[in-house]
């Protein structure tokens, strides 16, 4: 996993709950890396799920809250990287539908090792669309804060709900977005 | 904030900033690997470049090869095509494609306006072929036809017509072929103009086949369409009659009222034999005065000759340009085809035995003969006649009988003529009909030649026996017209040591009937040399005084039909004294010939007459009777006793 998503995370709980539980929660998780991140650098993606999971202990907010959080505060981040790639788009709903045919193809011809999640879009009408998120990793509530994020962005607002499908081996949730 | 939440902070912090070392140690450590890496890519890129810079500029080269190649091969083929077109062009021609599935004809070449055909694409060949000749249409499909199914080439002359409306000779020529991306069957081939030369070819053959005179066919054309009309007679098995027309005495004519009147005379009588146009196939004009007509097969014989008859009527009486009216005798000789000759020889010579038949009463006008069985069983005798001839004159079976003459004032023989013969010739023949055939034939020449040849023999005998006495020969006009004569007996005088005085040249009348002129310079030629010339038979053909006194000769020599007739009171002693007294005057000597009787003799000397020869005397005998007669060796006077036992 991208570095950009450790540093915002850690950057997230300094932000938001002080250098005290940012300590505490480095301290509580023997993390391989040591919790020394660089946005360039590369992860292993259990490392946030062991901060996340250590975050809900300390601050007793659940795991995925604490995603859709973190979803909400990395869009604008990306954002800024996806405005440097002069990719524009009219707003949430175009943006999300051109997530998997254009955003993605994108980064992966920036990290070409970078292990994304698939999005399936069903375009129901002009304002809403169901997303099948499938993925090796259970990170549906991110992508739940990015899509937030994503209606803030662009001051839209949106109803998003999600279904979830999850399987043995798989991760698969039906998250659907209605902008009103 | 409390002391131990400050230390914890800053516990944090000096940690956040060792994690921050270590996180910049492992993003320098990135950066350097990512530079290295993309060092490594850029310098491959490099390669790639330079890799990638060099195929472009071998492809850039390759590229511009094969345009350049192109543009070569492109300008090549528009010099070709301009080539080709000039060329269309200087030979007034055109190309065309004639689409078998279409049925269309594409034409291209400048010339195509020749055609009358705009510059369009193709056109149906039916439209095409409305503008061919209708005489010409049905060849050109059935070429076209074979070309088609047998992949035959296409040759062939035809009339197209051109923009102004005529027709106009074109060749064709075309092969099978196929074109375009799917190999459609068509036919392929040119078109040139050759309408002046094909009209000069038929300006020559129209010269070359016709009188330019009369615009008749002439001979060479004429035989040419007698042989197709034969083919096609024998096919159908029916005949024709062939009417051979010769003008009596035309050579009359033109000295008389001169070539530019002849000629006009001729046109008009060509004309006239136009006008039987309905009844005959052909007319042609085969010689100064001869014209062939062949009546149509639907034409009987007998109609054949009624129509001949009209014919000969309609020209009794012809106007002149001169404005003189003049009758013209035509004397016309009829055979059927191929009942009286099964080839064009066989029939002409049919229809020249009847001319000849016919021309034996030309004297008394027009005649018109069909050829009979008579005719035909005298020309076989004739024709026999020659061909016994031909293997005489190669076997030299000739000989000479020799007729004593007889000097009237010396009453001695003074020479002899020697006459032809044949030993061994067919008992049913007689020797005059034999010389008339050897005439006819041209075979006079060579029996002439023999003769002066044996002549010439016996007379050097007669010199080598010191007998001074001359011997006369006949030599015939032919002879005058075709050989040299003077030289041939110049040859022979030097060949025989001969006196020339001793040798007389007996010539007939007939010899007037050649140029006057060349006869007399010929004669001259003869007189020159000390031969002697004598004119045969005097009286019995175109007898003139005036051309006798033209000529250097020596004698006359009465014939003997005026001679049989003497010493009987007829009109015939009269006009035998007159030729005696006018020969005198001109200071010829005058034989009689034929002289039988002793009535005739008594009369002759007479009448003063120089030399008699005949059968009173002597007949002709062979050249060892000859010497053995005692008068003619010695020279004296006759015993005056003749082989009739009569005493003069």
């Amino acid at each position: 996993m991208k570095g950009i998503i450790f540093t915002e995370f850690i950057e997230l709980v300094e932000t938001t709950y002080g250098f005290s539980i940012a300590a505490a929660l480095l301290d509580g998780c023997d993390l391989p890396s040591g919790g020394a991140y660089t946005a360039v650098g590369t992860y292993d993606h259990q490392e946030v799920l062991t901060l996340v999971g250590q975050l809900q202990k300390l601050t007793g907010t659940p795991a995925s809250d604490l995603l859709e959080a973190y979803g909400l505060f990395l869009f604008p981040k990306l954002a800024a990287q996806m405005e440097s790639m002069s990719l524009k788009f009219d707003g949430a709903i175009d943006l999300l539908c051109s997530l998997e045919t254009i955003i993605h193809k994108e980064v992966l011809k920036l990290y070409p090792d970078a292990e994304l999640p698939s999005f399936n879009i069903q375009n129901i009408n002009s304002k809403e669309i169901v997303m099948e998120y499938r993925s090796c990793r259970p990170f549906a509530h991110l992508a739940k804060g990015l899509i937030d994020g994503c209606g803030e962005y662009y001051q839209q607002t949106l109803s998003v709900s999600m279904k979830h499908l999850n399987t043995k081996t798989e991760f698969h949730t039906l998250i659907s977005v209605r902008q009103s | 904030m409390t002391q131990s939440s400050i230390e914890i902070e800053l516990g944090y912090l000096r940690k956040k900033i060792g994690r921050e070392k270590d996180a910049r140690m492992q993003a320098e450590v990135l950066l350097e690997r990512k530079s290295t890496e993309l060092f490594g890519i850029n310098q491959r890129l490099l390669e790639a470049n330079q890799n990638l810079d060099v195929i472009v500029a071998r492809r850039t080269q390759a590229l511009k090869t094969s345009t350049k190649r192109v543009e070569l091969t492109t300008d090549e083929l528009q010099n070709t095509v301009n080539r080709l077109n000039l060329v269309l062009d200087i030979a007034n021609a055109v190309t065309w494609l004639f689409d078998v599935r279409n049925q269309t004809m594409d034409i291209a070449g400048k010339s195509q306006s020749l055609l009358g055909i705009e510059p369009t694409k193709a056109i149906p060949a039916d439209d095409l072929l409305l503008r061919i000749h209708t005489d010409d249409k049905k060849e050109l499909i059935e070429e076209l036809n074979l070309t088609l199914k047998k992949g035959k080439a296409i040759n062939i002359r035809c009339r197209i017509m051109s923009r102004c409306g005529s027709f106009r000779w074109f060749l064709i020529n075309g092969e099978l072929s196929s074109f375009g991306a799917k190999s459609s069957l068509c036919v392929i081939g040119s078109c040139i103009e050759m309408h002046e030369q094909v009209e000069r070819e038929r300006e020559i053959w129209r010269v070359a086949n016709h009188d330019v005179l009369t615009g008749l066919p002439n001979r060479n054309h004429f035989e040419s369409q007698f042989a197709v009309l034969a083919s096609e007679s024998l096919a159908s098995g029916e005949g024709f009659t062939a009417a051979l027309v010769d003008i009596n005495d035309f050579t009359q004519i033109n000295d008389t009222y001169g070539y530019r009147i002849g000629d006009g005379v001729l046109r008009d009588f060509a004309d006239v034999l136009r006008g039987y146009s309905e009844h005959t196939s052909h007319v042609a004009r085969l010689s100064g005065d001869e014209y062939i007509i062949i009546f149509k097969s639907n034409v009987a014989t007998w109609s054949a000759h009624e129509l001949c008859q009209k014919l000969i009527d309609s020209c009794a009486t012809m106007s002149l340009q001169n404005g003189e009216r003049l009758g013209l005798s035509l004397t016309m000789g009829l055979a059927v085809f191929p009942k009286d000759g099964g080839s064009l020889d066989d029939l002409m010579q049919s229809v020249y035995s009847a001319v000849q038949v016919g021309k034996q009463k030309k004297h008394i006008g027009s005649s018109c003969v069909l050829y009979n069985a008579a005719i035909e069983r005298e020309r076989f005798r004739e024709k026999d006649i020659r061909n016994a001839l031909k293997l005489a004159i190669e076997k030299q079976s000739f000989d000479l009988a020799f007729q004593p003459v007889m000097c009237n004032e010396s009453k001695c023989f003074v020479g002899c003529e020697a006459l032809f013969r044949w030993p061994d010739m067919d008992p049913q023949w007689n020797i005059q009909e034999v010389i008339d055939v050897a005439e006819n034939s041209g075979l006079i020449l060579d029996v002439g030649e023999q003769v002066i040849a044996m002549a010439f023999a016996k007379l050097s005998r007669l010199s080598e026996m010191g007998v001074k006495k001359w011997v006369a020969i006949n030599v015939s006009p032919l002879q005058f017209q075709f050989q040299d004569v003077p030289q041939l007996i110049s040859k022979a005088l030097v060949k025989h040591n001969v006196d020339p005085s001793m040798l007389v040249v007996e010539v007939t009348e007939n010899i007037f009937l050649e140029n006057i002129t060349r006869i007399a310079a010929v004669l001259s030629q003869l007189t020159k040399m000390g031969v002697r010339v004598a004119i045969d038979d005097f009286g019995s053909g175109y007898s003139s005084l005036r051309y006798v006194q033209m000529l250097p000769i020596d004698k006359i020599k009465i014939d003997k039909a005026f001679i049989d007739n003497v010493g009987s009171g007829t009109e015939s002693q009269g006009i035998v004294q007159a030729v005696i007294n006018m020969s005198h005057s001109m200071g010829y000597k005058v034989v009689a010939e034929g002289v039988e009787t002793q009535e005739q003799l008594t009369a002759l000397q007479s009448m003063g007459c120089d030399y008699i020869q005949g059968y009173f005397f002597s007949k002709p005998v062979s050249f060892d009777e000859l010497i053995k007669l005692d008068d003619f060796s010695k020279g004296s006077p006759l015993v005056l006793k003749t082989h009739l036992g009569r005493t003069l």
